[in-house]
């Protein structure tokens, strides 16, 4: 069943081609051998009805196939198409009447006649729908139809002399007329060719009209007088084509001088693409003159233009198009201190002096500043030879410079974007390398529980704080913070966090280790910045903690339900260095089981609200004394800054909490 | 927010009081550095710096007194500091200033005591 159905499909497909040639194989039948009798015997009625039928079968045969061959091209092509079928058979005909009644030429002659009607309706009918808008089927098909219904209404009427049709012939002639006249006038497309392909239409529709007149001069009429259908047809195609392209050899001729103006319009469409194309790549600034000066060109008929950018007290020549360098330079020269800085369109003569080596007819250069904003970047001067730019071409003109305008400003934008990431990359990763100066979590210890909190206000910052072992009994504590924020800020912290490191090796006594550290900032300080700090050693045998403010916010040590402001005397390191220690005192304090101390550096008292006002001392000392235990204290401190300041945060963040949990009274008992 | 302002007064034309108001930040300390260096220009070493109406005064505030006073001491001038707020007063005494500066709350005072210290010389 299945290979049935193939072969059904398979002739199905074929189906159309095997009537073809079956049809030419009957026509060729029943012309070689009856035609002598077809021509000596008028009235053989039926036998000429048969080769009429036959025709019109081959015809419709052959427009079938040949409308799925003829391609797809454009309307010239196909116009060029049109001539040389007709060309073709003028030629045959030529021939023709040279070799008269040649029984096998005529046969050829015959079918050629019929593929080249079939070729100009298919043709034609291309043409008739090409960038029409409403759709017309129904006229052509009517015209076609009626043509058809005419040349069979004749042939009926000729071979059956009983029936007398001729009125209704009449009237379908005249209709068929009005229709063909109709149609004819549909060649919208001519409208949308440049003046060139203009040129070449009225060249090609001469050419047609001048072919078909021959061809009907040598057409073989005594072949075909008795084949009334065909016939027919010949005539109707004929008149068809030949009424539609006088028709467009005059609207062509008519149109011509408008042709320079949609040229130019069709040109402007495709440079708005070119343009737009353009923006969607990001160039750098030189590539982008090189494109406009391009696109510029291609765009006005101009005659060379080049960019030209300033540069201190000499200018630099971007981009050159159609012109020579030497050219350019010349003319640039002469123009540059009367452009400088200009922001209007200038233009200026040129002396036949400096003419004389061009060649080209050029009467001014003109200059456009091309502008980032309201700021000149650079000025594309063009030649023309023209003195005079009406109003339209200056809109034009603005309106390309407008364009260039948001192309300079887009890709400045674009290369800040970039390179504002590229900066935010580097901060990151800045960012990253400081995060790993800063304990990586906070040490777990017999004697103490740490938290500690820390975010700067930018990706880096200038707060730090560490934690040091001594030995088995001492523990040190330190924060600080450095005045300013931001990159330097954080350049200057990496350096504390060596010198405070190496120091707690050697030393353990905060006054000590402080001391050396202000001689040793000496170098590494610029005059107006400085470092505040505390550091806190914690001797877990004495149950003493040890520690020095270097001008630092005060410790603050809860004990029960007291809030202890420890405010050692000191200065802030960088700010003194002779005589250091006399600035800075020790304090010792005893160590209770579960003594809390809290550390914390100005973005905790400093921060703001959006009225100006500050945290304060006196509220982190308040939500101490409220808050009962170290996580406690922690989720505090965060909560209330976040609620003061409405998450703006101006400074750097840092604070460590430890509580003291001695074993040691236990131990005693 | 009171606006940063900076005015300046001549006291027997060699001291100068300075009157800074409002917010002493990063961003307004640069220009009271500006004109402590346009003075030094001048050679105008005695300096003294009214602080009634300042506000705020952070660490880059802070930094500006000491960019130029080993050179002002250096020239038998100083910087001294005039009727503080208890706020900012605050400030100055946490890092150490009172240390290394004079602090006053009547100006004569301070007038008299550079009188004195060029007297001395």
């Amino acid at each position: 069943m299945l290979i049935y159905k193939k072969y059904i499909n398979k002739i199905k497909k074929y189906k159309e081609t095997a009537f073809f040639f079956i049809a030419i194989f009957l026509i060729i039948l029943v012309k070689n051998y009856f035609n002598e009798y077809v021509v000596k015997n008028s009235n053989s009625g039926i036998l000429t009805l048969l080769i009429d039928l036959l025709t019109f079968v081959i015809f419709y045969l052959s427009l079938n196939q040949l409308s799925k061959i003829i391609p797809k091209k454009n309307n010239l092509d196909l116009v060029v198409l049109l001539f040389y079928t007709n060309l073709g058979l003028t030629i045959i005909s030529f021939i023709g009447s040279l070799l008269k009644n040649e029984i096998i030429f005529n046969t050829i002659y015959f079918f050629f006649n019929i593929i080249v009607i079939s070729v100009n309706f298919i043709i034609l009918k291309k043409l008739y729908y090409s960038k029409q808008k409403k759709n017309i089927s129904f006229y052509f098909n009517l015209m076609f139809g009626l043509m058809i219904a005419t040349a069979i209404l004749h042939t009926v009427v000729e071979n059956i002399s009983i029936l007398n049709f001729s009125l209704i012939i009449k009237f379908f002639e005249i209709i068929t007329f009005l229709l063909t006249f109709y149609c004819a006038t549909k060649f919208a497309w001519i409208t949308f060719l440049y003046k060139k392909e203009k040129l070449f239409l009225i060249l090609m529709s001469v050419l047609i009209v001048a072919v078909l007149f021959v061809n009907r001069y040598f057409l073989m009429q005594d072949i075909l007088q008795k084949n009334i259908f065909f016939n027919n047809l010949q005539e109707y195609n004929t008149g068809f084509v030949v009424l539609y392209f006088i028709l467009v050899l005059f609207s062509t001729l008519f149109t011509l001088p408008s042709a320079d103006f949609i040229e130019e319009k069709k040109r402007e469409l495709n440079t708005i693409i070119k343009f737009s194309k353009l923006t969607e790549f990001v160039l750098t600034e030189n590539k982008l003159f090189e494109n406009i000066a391009n696109i510029f060109s291609e765009f006005f008929s101009i005659k060379g233009c080049w960019i030209l950018k300033f540069k201190e007290d000499d200018y630099d020549i971007v981009a050159i198009e159609n012109v020579s360098y030497t050219f350019a330079t010349k003319i640039s020269d002469v123009l540059k201190l009367s452009i400088k800085n200009e922001k209007s369109f200038k233009n200026l003569k040129i002396s036949e002096q400096l003419l004389s080596e061009e060649k080209k007819k050029i009467e001014q250069v003109n200059v456009m500043p091309l502008l980032n904003g309201d700021e000149p970047v650079a000025y594309l001067c063009y030649l023309t030879d023209t003195l005079y730019y009406d109003e339209e071409d200056y809109a034009v003109l603005k309106a390309f410079q407008d364009y260039i305008n948001m192309m300079l400003k887009n890709s400045k934008l674009v290369y800040e974007s970039i390179e504002k990431e590229r900066l935010k990359n580097e901060l990151e990763l800045a960012a990253k390398v400081q995060k790993r100066l800063l304990p990586e979590k906070d040490p777990s210890h017999d004697y103490f529980e740490i938290l500690s909190y820390y975010k700067p206000a930018y990706e880096v910052g200038g707060d730090y704080y560490d934690y040091f072992r001594h030995d088995e009994k001492k523990f040190s504590f330190l924060i600080s913070d450095v005045s300013g924020k931001g990159l330097t800020a954080s350049f200057i912290m990496s350096e504390i966090k060596g010198i405070f490191t190496v120091l707690s090796e050697i030393y353990n006594d905060p006054k000590t280790i402080l001391k050396k550290a202000n001689s040793l900032l000496k170098k590494i300080l610029s005059r107006t910045s400085y470092i505040t700090g505390i550091y806190a050693t914690v001797d877990i045998q004495k149950n003493e903690l040890t520690y020095c403010r270097a001008g630092h916010l005060p410790l603050l040590l809860k004990r029960e339900d007291k809030v202890i402001k420890l405010n050692a005397k000191g200065i802030g390191l960088g700010l003194v260095f002779d005589d250091f220690e006399n600035y800075i005192d020790t304090e010792k304090i005893e160590l209770h089981n579960d003594d809390i101390f809290i550390m914390y550096t100005d973005g905790v008292t400093e921060a703001m609200n959006s009225e100006g006002e500050l945290f304060g001392l006196q509220r982190l000392i308040n939500l101490v004394q409220n808050s009962k235990d170290l996580k406690d204290i922690y989720e505090n401190i965060l909560k209330e800054i976040k609620e003061f300041s409405s998450e703006n945060q101006n400074d750097d963040i840092t604070f460590i909490l430890f509580k003291y949990k001695n074993r040691g009274e236990n131990d005693r008992i | 927010m009171t606006e940063f302002n900076i005015s300046k007064e001549f006291v027997d034309n060699d001291i100068v009081i300075i009157k800074v108001s409002g917010f002493l930040d990063a961003h307004t300390a640069p220009k009271l550095e500006d004109e402590i260096s346009q003075l030094l220009d001048d050679k105008k070493y005695k300096i003294i710096i009214d602080f009634s109406s300042l506000n705020y005064i952070s660490s880059a505030g802070l930094g500006v007194f000491m960019a130029n006073i080993e050179i002002i001491r250096s020239n038998g001038g100083d910087i001294k500091f005039y009727n503080l707020p208890d706020k900012v007063f605050e400030v100055f005494d946490m890092l150490g200033f009172p240390m290394l500066y004079e602090f006053y709350k009547d100006l004569n005072l301070a007038i008299e005591k550079f009188k004195e210290q060029s007297n001395a010389e």
